[in-house]
C-alpha cells in the first residue's frame, strides 16, 4: 500500500493529498493536499442567515480527520488519535511535522510559537474576483509555483460547488444562492455581493483575521441601512467567533459601515475590533463607541492612527503612503498592512521578567553602581534577544522550505506577481513581532532596587534577595513605598523609557529571514499568567509563580493617582517604539465613558500613547461573575490585547482582571 | 504660603465640566449630618483608622516611637501598616506643590473643557491660600471651579469672583431652621451670596443634595427654584442622591455616622423635573 492509499484507507484527505505524488515539492504536495480535503471535507450544514459557509469551519472543527490544514502551521495533527488509526500514518505525520524547527516549550515562547497570523487581500478580491487570479496565475511562467496555485484553485472551486449544492438541497434563500453563484469568482457589484465573497474568502483562509472590514466594503455601500448591515455583520461575527477568529480594524474614514460594525460588536467576543482613531475622528463614532463599552465587551479598542504611520514611515522609508494608509491589525492586535504582509505575528517573545531575575540572582552582588546593575541587564536582554532571533529564522526558514501557505500564496500581495510563496518571502511586506513581556514588573523593580539598596542603602544585596524570597514583611512593605510606574512620576517613569528605548535597540542585532526586521509588540495574549509561572519572586513585590504584569498598564493596584496618571505614564515610555503594538488596560465607569472616553483617548494619544483597551466593569460585576458564571456565560473582556468570554479565563486570570485598578 | 489639603483626585468627572482635577480642603463651617467627607470637617491634621482593613499585626505599635500612648501625627504607623488601615489625613502643601500636580494634567482639561476644581471641606475657609491658587492656575491657562456651601462672607466672594470661571454652589435646604438643625448653620449668608452670584451673572452651578427625610419633597425643590428663578437661573441645576459612600469614614475618624435612606430612581426624576 502506498502511503497516498494508507491515508485513504484512514480517512485523512488531507495527509493523502500531501503523499499522492511522490517526489513532489511542497508547493505541489500542500496544494494537492488543500484541493483533497476541500473535495471531500464534510461541510457544516446550512441553517438560516444570509451568509454561507457559516458556522464551525472545516479547517479546525472537523472532528472527521485527524489531519487538517492551519493557516499558521500549515497543518495540525491530532497525534493520539492518529495514531490509533495507524502507527505507519502517524510515523510519516511525524516526519513532515519535524521537517520544520521549532522551539515549543522554550521560556521565551511567551504570546505566540511561530505563529503568524495575517488576512487576504479581501478589497482586491471583491473588486477583481477570483476569476481574474485565475487568469493571473495561468500567466506566469510553468512550474511548480504555477502548477501548486492553479491545484489550489481547483480546490476552492470544488469546495465552492459543494457549497452551492448543499445550499440549494437546504433550500436557502435564492439571493443567498444567486450571490454565491457568482462570489467570489466575479466582481462584486452590491454590498451584499461584497459581503458573501468576504464570508467565502475568510472560510478559504482558514478563519484568521476579516481585515479592515469599512474600507473593504465602502465601494459597495449604496443606500443600505445600518439595521440592514449591522444584521449582516452580526451574522459574519458570529461566524468569526464560532471558529475562534481573530481582529477586524475599522476607521479611519468613518462610515455608516463603522457605525454598524461597531453596534454588531456591542456584547461581542469577537472579532477583536481595533478602531484606528484620528484626532477630527467625529462625535457620533466617540458616541457609538461608547455605547458598545458600556455593554462591558471591551469592544473597540482605540489605536493612533497618526502615530502608528509617522513611525512606520520611519522604520520603513520604502513604504509608500498608498500602501500604509492599509494598515490594519491581525491576530490579538498586530500590526499589518491589509493583503500585503506576512508579519511573524507572534513568531516569539521575550520575557524580561526571567531575563531580569535570572540575572539579578546572578549579578547583583557585583554591580556597584545601578548603572553597572542596569548595563549588564541590558547585555543579557541583548544576548537573549539575538539567542531568540537565530531560533525565530531557523524556523521561519524552514517553514519557507517545507510548508508553503498556499491560501495566503494566491491571496495576499505580491505572492503571485513575484512567483514567491508566501513563507518565502513573497508577501509585499516581511516582518517579525517578537513580544514583549514582563516589561513592568522589571521596570517597578528596577525602581525598588535602586531606591533601596542603590539610593537609601536599607539593605546589602544579599539581605534584599534573601527577605524578598522569605516575603518578608517589613520589605514588602518598603518594597510597596517606593516610586513606582504608574503615577506620573518622572523618575519612575524614566526608568521604562531607557528599558523600552534599550529593547528595541536590541532588536536591530538581527535581520529576520526572509528579509526585513524585527519589531516589539506588548500584548501578552493569555500568557502573562503562565510566563510568570518558572519565576521567583521579583523587588516588585510578585510572589513566586504569579502572573506577570497583563500590558503595559501598572501593576494591578500599583497606579494610584487615576487613568490619566496611568496614560501619561505610559506615553512617557515612548511605547511607538513597540510598533508591533503596546497595549494597555483601564477600567472605567459608565459615566466616565460617556463623559470623558473620547478627551481621555484624544489627549493620551496626542501625548504618545499608542493603543487603549477600555473595561467597563464594576468589580462588583466581575465578583459576581467569579461565583455564579453560569448568569455571565456572555460577558466579555479585554485581556492581553484580545478579547475573551470572562468564564473561560482560568481563576488566576478572573483574579488579575478582577485587581485591575478601577478608575 | 501653605494650604492645608486631604485630597488631590486626578480625573475628576463629577466636579464641573470635563476631566478636572479636584483639590480638597481641608477645614469646613458647616456640618452637614449627610457628609461623606467628614474627614474635610476639621481644619487640622488627623489620624484616620479604618478598623475593616485592621488584621491586628501589630506593626503599628511596635513602630510608635511613643509607645501608642500618645500621637503626635509623626505617621510612622501608617508606612508600616501592611493593609494601609492607618491613614494621616490632610497635608500642608505650598502653592506650587499644588500647582505642579494640577498642571501634569493640563492637556486633558485643554482636550475635555475641564479644569481645576478647589473643593473641601469648605476652600473658601483658606481664602488667602486659595486666591493664590487660583491665581497661580489662572496664569497657566487652566480653567477654575470653587466648590462651596457659601457660608463665606461675600468679599470672599469680591476677592475670588475674577478668577473663578465657575462656581459649583451647594443649596442643602430652603428652610433656615432645618438648614441649621442639618448643617449647624441658618441658610442666610448663604442665600444671600448666591443671590449676588446670581445677580452679577457668574458663571454657576446649583447642586442640591437630596436627603431623604430633610430635603426630598417637592416643596423643598419648588421653594428653591423660586428663588432661583427670581434673581436669574443658573447654567446648571443638579440634584444629587445621598450615598452613605463615607459611612466607613465616620467610624476611621472615631465618630458615628447618621444614617439616611438613598433615594429611589424614581423620587431623584420626579424631583428633577421641578427644575
Amino acid at each position: 500500500m502506498t502511503d497516498f492509499e494508507l491515508f485513504l484507507s484512514v480517512n485523512e484527505p488531507f495527509a493523502a493529498g500531501l503523499f499522492e505524488f511522490e517526489g513532489a515539492s511542497p508547493m505541489i504536495r500542500f496544494a494537492n493536499a488543500f484541493k483533497r480535503f476541500w473535495e471531500s471535507a464534510p461541510l457544516s450544514p446550512y441553517k438560516e442567515g444570509k451568509l454561507y459557509p457559516s458556522g464551525r469551519n472545516l479547517f479546525t472543527f472537523c472532528n472527521e480527520y485527524t489531519v487538517k490544514p492551519h493557516y499558521s502551521n500549515g497543518f495540525e495533527v491530532n497525534w493520539g488519535a492518529l495514531s490509533k488509526k495507524s502507527e505507519r500514518a502517524c510515523e510519516l505525520m511525524r516526519r513532515e511535522y519535524d521537517l520544520v524547527a521549532k522551539f515549543y516549550g522554550d521560556p521565551h515562547t511567551v504570546g505566540g510559537m511561530c505563529w503568524t497570523h495575517s488576512f487576504p487581500n479581501y478589497s482586491r478580491v471583491l473588486s477583481e474576483g477570483l476569476d481574474s487570479y485565475a487568469k493571473r496565475v495561468e500567466a506566469l511562467s510553468d512550474g511548480d509555483f504555477k502548477e501548486g496555485l492553479l491545484i489550489l484553485l481547483d480546490g476552492i472551486r470544488a469546495y465552492h460547488t459543494r457549497c452551492l449544492e448543499h445550499l440549494c438541497e437546504q433550500g436557502a434563500p435564492s439571493e443567498l444562492i444567486a450571490a454565491l453563484e457568482k462570489m467570489p469568482y466575479k466582481p462584486a457589484e452590491s454590498f451584499y455581493e461584497a459581503f458573501v465573497s468576504q464570508n467565502f474568502i475568510y472560510y478559504v483562509d482558514g478563519c484568521d483575521d476579516i481585515g479592515p472590514l469599512d474600507r473593504t466594503l465602502l465601494p459597495y455601500y449604496k443606500n443600505e441601512s445600518v439595521d440592514e448591515m449591522e444584521a449582516l455583520m452580526r451574522e459574519f461575527f458570529r461566524n468569526v467567533d464560532i471558529n475562534d477568529g481573530w481582529s477586524g480594524t475599522l476607521g479611519p474614514d468613518y462610515n455608516e459601515i463603522t457605525r454598524a460594525a461597531i453596534r454588531a460588536i456591542k456584547n461581542g467576543r469577537r472579532p477583536n475590533l481595533q478602531l484606528l482613531v484620528t484626532k477630527d475622528m467625529p462625535d457620533w463614532v466617540w458616541e457609538e463607541c461608547a455605547a458598545s463599552l458600556a455593554s462591558s465587551c471591551g469592544q473597540p479598542a482605540f489605536y493612533n492612527c497618526e502615530l502608528y504611520k509617522q513611525e512606520l514611515r520611519q522604520l520603513m522609508p520604502e513604504l509608500p503612503e498608498k500602501d500604509l494608509a492599509r494598515i490594519a491589525f491581525g491576530g490579538c492586535t498586530e500590526t499589518m498592512f491589509e493583503g500585503l504582509s506576512n508579519v511573524g505575528s507572534d513568531d516569539a517573545g521575550i520575557n524580561t521578567a526571567l531575563i531580569f531575575s535570572d540575572y539579578m540572582r546572578r549579578e547583583l552582588e557585583s554591580a556597584e553602581t545601578y548603572d553597572d546593575f542596569y548595563r549588564g541587564l541590558v547585555a543579557d536582554i541583548r544576548r537573549v534577544f539575538r539567542e531568540v532571533a537565530d531560533l525565530v529564522n531557523e524556523n521561519r526558514r524552514t517553514r519557507a522550505l517545507y510548508r508553503p501557505a498556499l491560501p495566503r500564496t494566491l491571496l495576499i500581495d505580491d505572492c503571485i506577481e513575484s512567483e514567491t510563496e508566501f513563507n518565502a518571502g513573497g508577501a509585499r511586506y516581511v516582518y517579525s513581532l517578537i513580544n514583549i513581556a514582563g516589561a513592568v514588573n522589571v521596570i517597578d523593580s528596577l525602581n525598588v532596587i535602586r531606591e533601596l539598596i542603590y539610593e537609601k542603602k536599607l539593605y546589602t544585596k544579599k539581605e534584599f534577595i534573601e527577605l524578598m524570597d522569605a516575603r518578608d514583611p517589613d520589605f514588602l512593605l518598603a518594597a510597596k513605598k517606593c516610586i513606582s510606574y504608574g503615577n506620573d512620576n518622572d523618575k519612575a517613569d524614566t526608568v521604562g523609557t531607557q528599558l523600552v528605548s534599550d529593547i528595541r535597540d536590541a532588536f536591530d542585532q538581527r535581520d529576520c529571514f526572509p528579509r526585513g526586521r524585527f519589531y516589539p509588540v506588548a500584548n501578552q495574549f493569555t500568557t502573562y499568567a503562565d510566563a510568570g509561572r518558572n519565576i521567583p519572586a521579583t523587588p516588585d513585590g510578585r510572589a513566586a509563580g504569579e502572573p506577570l504584569c497583563d500590558s503595559l498598564g501598572a501593576i494591578h493596584n500599583n497606579d494610584r493617582k487615576g487613568a490619566t496618571a496611568l496614560l501619561n505614564s505610559v506615553a512617557k515610555l515612548d511605547v511607538k517604539k513597540i510598533i508591533g503594538t503596546p497595549t494597555t488596560n483601564i477600567r472605567l465607569s459608565k459615566k466616565q465613558l460617556y463623559t470623558s472616553l473620547s478627551s481621555l483617548v484624544t489627549t493620551f494619544f496626542e501625548r504618545g500613547g499608542m493603543q487603549l483597551q477600555v473595561s467597563c466593569l464594576s468589580r462588583e460585576e466581575i465578583l459576581d461573575a467569579m461565583e455564579h458564571p453560569e448568569n455571565y456565560s456572555s460577558l466579555v473582556v479585554r485581556i492581553g490585547g484580545f478579547s475573551e468570554y470572562f468564564t473561560r479565563l482560568s481563576p488566576e486570570l478572573q483574579q488579575t482582571v478582577l485587581e485591575r485598578t478601577e478608575h | 504660603m501653605m494650604g492645608t489639603i486631604f485630597n488631590i483626585q486626578r480625573f475628576c468627572t463629577d466636579d464641573g465640566p470635563g476631566i478636572r482635577t479636584t483639590v480638597f480642603f481641608k477645614g469646613c463651617n458647616l456640618h452637614c449630618a449627610w457628609c461623606h467627607n467628614p474627614e474635610s470637617q476639621q481644619g487640622r491634621v488627623q489620624m484616620m483608622y479604618f478598623k475593616n482593613k485592621c488584621t491586628g499585626c501589630g506593626k503599628c505599635k511596635e513602630k510608635c516611637p511613643n509607645g501608642f500612648e500618645f500621637c503626635t501625627l509623626c505617621g510612622r504607623c501608617t508606612i508600616y501598616c501592611p493593609n494601609d488601615a492607618r491613614e494621616i489625613c490632610g497635608k500642608e502643601y505650598s502653592a506650587d506643590e499644588v500647582l505642579a500636580e494640577i498642571i501634569k494634567d493640563k492637556a486633558y482639561y485643554e482636550n475635555s473643557d475641564g479644569g481645576v476644581t478647589f473643593s473641601g471641606g469648605e476652600c473658601m475657609l483658606q481664602i488667602d491660600f486659595l486666591e493664590e491658587m487660583l491665581k497661580k492656575c489662572k496664569e497657566n491657562g487652566i480653567r477654575t471651579a470653587v466648590d462651596t456651601a457659601g457660608h463665606i462672607p461675600h468679599e470672599f466672594f469680591e476677592r475670588i469672583s475674577p478668577l473663578t470661571d465657575l462656581f459649583l454652589y451647594d443649596v442643602k435646604c430652603f428652610d433656615t431652621k432645618k438648614h441649621k438643625e442639618y448643617t449647624g448653620v441658618g441658610n442666610e449668608l448663604i442665600l444671600d451670596n448666591l443671590k449676588k452670584l446670581l445677580e452679577a451673572n457668574k458663571a454657576l452651578r446649583v447642586r442640591i443634595p437630596v436627603i431623604p427625610t430633610v430635603n426630598d419633597t417637592g416643596e423643598e425643590m419648588l421653594s428653591i427654584k423660586k428663588f432661583l428663578d427670581s434673581y436669574g437661573r443658573p447654567e446648571k441645576i443638579e440634584l444629587l442622591p445621598y450615598h452613605s459612600m463615607g459611612e466607613h469614614k465616620y467610624a476611621a475618624l472615631g465618630k458615628e455616622a447618621a444614617l439616611f435612606s438613598v433615594p429611589s430612581e424614581e423620587k431623584m426624576k420626579q424631583l428633577r423635573e421641578i427644575f
